[in-house]
């Protein structure tokens, strides 16, 4: 069952000589699903990511398509109508170290007040489905009385993760939900979020730069590149057998545990420049297996076997069955 | 509590400071005012009787003592609110007078420090929250209008048109003449009459400069990131204008607020001096005018107190609506 449809979606900042940090993006997340969504730094991740959940904010503007989620199409939805739907059926967790909460309410009513605004709930009920989603994530029970100021870097993370799961909800989009923590807290809410996954049903759209992590989590891959979905694959498949050129590279620039001293490889080159339209493919310039269309044709998302990819080149390589073009 | 404590040295020990400048200053400056009123009465020039001289300066309470064992009567009458005897309003004691003024300015100008706050930020609110609307249009660029009135000005145009010109307001004093302070209801309207003019300058004047703060302070708290967030959890409107950005908004304006309160007594200056109100500022005027030194000495006293006093207010408030500066936690 597909709860999340994105169709077609492209995101501007600014008017004037905008840059278009999302280019028809057309993704889907089912119900139960873990996505990631990956890319380098500016790629527009962050952007897609509020755009879905509505929360874009200018100069950021949602140029054309749409999302729907549950059947309901969120843009094409005044504010009012979509107040009730948010954090019922979308909740979103900001990149750690972003202040998330409000340093002038405690922990215990940042969580009270969206549960007494969403339905009837008693105190009671309110105290305990907050110790509940603070035992999902290993934090004491007494952050309820505590102000954000009081709380380390991993552990108001871990609240704003458990804030997410208060109403049940159908999708939760985490954005760089570990970047800004240490090796040893990212790994203890990875395996946090595995173990939640087991207790309560929810879609997950995982945002993060770092392809190594996500693939740890999530059943399925989207891969961006200048705005663009470049390649969507699940993940055991990515592992081994990445498609799109600039998935290869990323792969390949993972610091390998197997290996040991593995090298560092970067990615020589830089992002093309999101204001101008693009020609050809975008990856091109950075490309090691450019050829001359690449140049001039702007390659579409076609399937390869279960995987989506934008290429012309590699989508060609190893025929999977028949390719049609999927936009 | 040990924040308290802190703060609470800090309070007695600029306290001390003050009063020692207070002591030292006007003793410092040259001049003796003894031969000044004796100049007053005699006429310039006038050989100067030396028993006359002395006769008024036992009279003032000036004494040629060393200067500490001036200093240590002088701490004991600070203590006591004994500043000695007024020049100008002879024989009333300094300490009658102040408390003859002091709550004329505490009533009117403390009022309408409080309600310019109030509306001032009120209205900040609304219009950073329908920002770039008509509502914020209009608001914004009237306070900018109005905050830019010199207010010595604008108390004289407002007295000329409403009092003078079209006797609206009684033009001077704090109740009409010939009466005297009871607590009758006659009296309170009449106060209240004398009052309202006086008031509505300093709102006008003042509320323009609380309503851009607070514009400005909202519209930065709604750029956080949990402002956003409260967005996201499909909060209402109103509760998050309120708990999520006002809430957050106003910290910094409660340390002005807090020093506006200190600043009302030393404020009052023009006020009183336009609407010729029987206030503190009206009396220091006074005061400067005739060389009252010990009247001069009690109110520039009592206006640091204020100051002071305020600014440990301010750091108590503070800890109340901010929970970040709070420590030691019970
Ligand atoms: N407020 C903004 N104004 C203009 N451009 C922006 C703004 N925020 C982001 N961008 C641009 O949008 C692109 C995508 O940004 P973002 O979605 O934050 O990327 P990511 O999350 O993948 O790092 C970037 O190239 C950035 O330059
Ligand atoms: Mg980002």
């Amino acid at each position: 069952m597909t709860l999340v449809a994105v169709q077609d979606l492209s995101v501007d900042y600014g008017r004037l000589k905008p840059v278009r940090a999302v280019r028809d993006v057309s993704l889907t997340i089912a119900e139960n699903e873990f996505v990631g969504l990956v890319g380098e730094s500016g790629c527009g991740k962050s952007t897609l990511g509020f755009a879905i959940a509505r929360l874009e904010r200018p100069p950021a503007r949602i140029v054309s398509g749409r999302v729907v989620i549950d059947d309901l199409d969120w843009t094409n939805t005044d504010a009012k109508t979509l107040r009730p739907h948010r954090w019922q059926d979308v909740s979103v967790v900001l990149q750690s170290g972003m202040n998330a909460l409000n340093p002038v309410m405690t922990i215990g009513s940042q969580f009270r007040d969206v549960m007494v605004q969403h339905a009837s709930v008693s105190p009671d009920e309110v105290l305990q489905r907050s110790y509940e989603v603070l035992d999902m994530v290993n934090v004491s029970r007494q952050v309820i009385g505590r102000y954000p100021h009081e709380l380390s870097g991993g552990m108001k993370q871990r609240v704003v993760i458990a804030m997410s799961m208060l109403l049940r909800p159908r999708l939760i989009i985490m954005d760089e939900p570990t970047t800004a923590l240490d090796m040893v807290v990212q790994r203890q809410i990875l395996e946090n979020l595995k173990r939640i996954r087991e207790q309560q049903s929810f879609s997950l759209l995982f945002i993060s730069h770092d392809l190594g992590l996500v693939l740890e989590l999530v059943d399925r891959v989207v891969v961006m590149y200048a705005g663009q979905v470049v390649e969507v694959q699940d993940a055991e498949s990515l592992l081994d057998s990445p498609i799109h050129p600039y998935t290869r590279a990323l792969l390949r620039s993972l610091p390998d545990a197997q290996r040991d001293g593995g090298t560092f490889e970067g990615i020589p080159g830089t992002p093309p420049d999101l204001r101008e339209e693009l020609r050809g493919c975008a990856f091109a310039p950075r490309c090691p297996l450019v050829q001359a269309k690449c140049q001039t044709t702007s390659p579409p998302l076609v399937a390869v076997g279960t995987a989506q990819v934008r290429c012309l080149v590699t989508s060609q390589e190893v025929p999977r069955g028949s390719d049609h073009t999927v936009r | 509590m040990r924040y308290f404590a802190r703060r609470f040295t800090f309070l007695i020990g600029t306290l001390w400071v003050a009063i020692t400048l207070n002591f030292l200053i006007p003793r410092l400056m040259p001049g003796n005012p003894a031969s000044v009123m004796m100049a007053k009465f005699m006429g310039r020039g006038q050989p100067i009787n030396p028993a006359a001289l002395h006769a008024i300066e036992v009279m003032l309470g000036i004494s040629h003592a060393s200067l500490m064992s001036q200093y240590w009567q002088y701490l004991g009458q600070v203590v006591r609110f004994n500043f000695g005897l007024s020049y100008t309003q002879f024989p009333y004691s300094v300490r009658y007078v102040i408390g003859q003024a002091l709550p004329w300015t505490l009533g009117l100008v403390g009022l309408s420090t409080i309600l310019s706050f109030i509306i001032g930020t009120g209205l900040g609110i609304l219009a950073a929250w329908r920002r770039n609307k008509m509502t914020d249009t209009i608001v914004t660029s009237l306070s900018a209008f109005t905050n830019a009135f010199p207010y010595f000005w604008f108390a004289l145009v407002a007295v000329y048109f409403l009092s003078f010109i079209h006797n609206w307001f009684p033009l001077t004093g704090a109740y009409a003449i010939g009466t005297s302070p009871t607590f009758s209801i006659g009296f309170i309207l009449d106060v209240i009459h004398h009052g309202f003019l006086p008031a509505l300058t300093i709102v006008i004047s003042s509320m323009g400069g609380w309503l851009l703060g607070m514009r400005n302070n909202m519209i930065n708290t709604l750029g956080e990131d949990y402002v956003l967030l409260a967005t996201a959890k499909g909060l209402k409107n109103r509760w998050v204008a309120g708990m999520y950005v006002a809430r957050n908004a106003i910290l910094p304006n409660i340390t002005g607020f807090a020093m506006a309160l200190g600043f009302v007594v030393a404020g009052s200056l023009l006020t009183e001096v336009v609407f010729a109100y029987p206030g503190i500022g009206y009396a220091l005027y006074n005061a400067v005018i005739n060389e009252d030194y010990p009247l001069m000495q009690g109110i520039f006293l009592i206006i640091v107190l204020c100051v002071i006093v305020a600014n440990f207010a301010a750091d108590l408030l503070y800890v109340l609506v901010d929970p970040r500066v709070r420590r030691g936690r019970a």
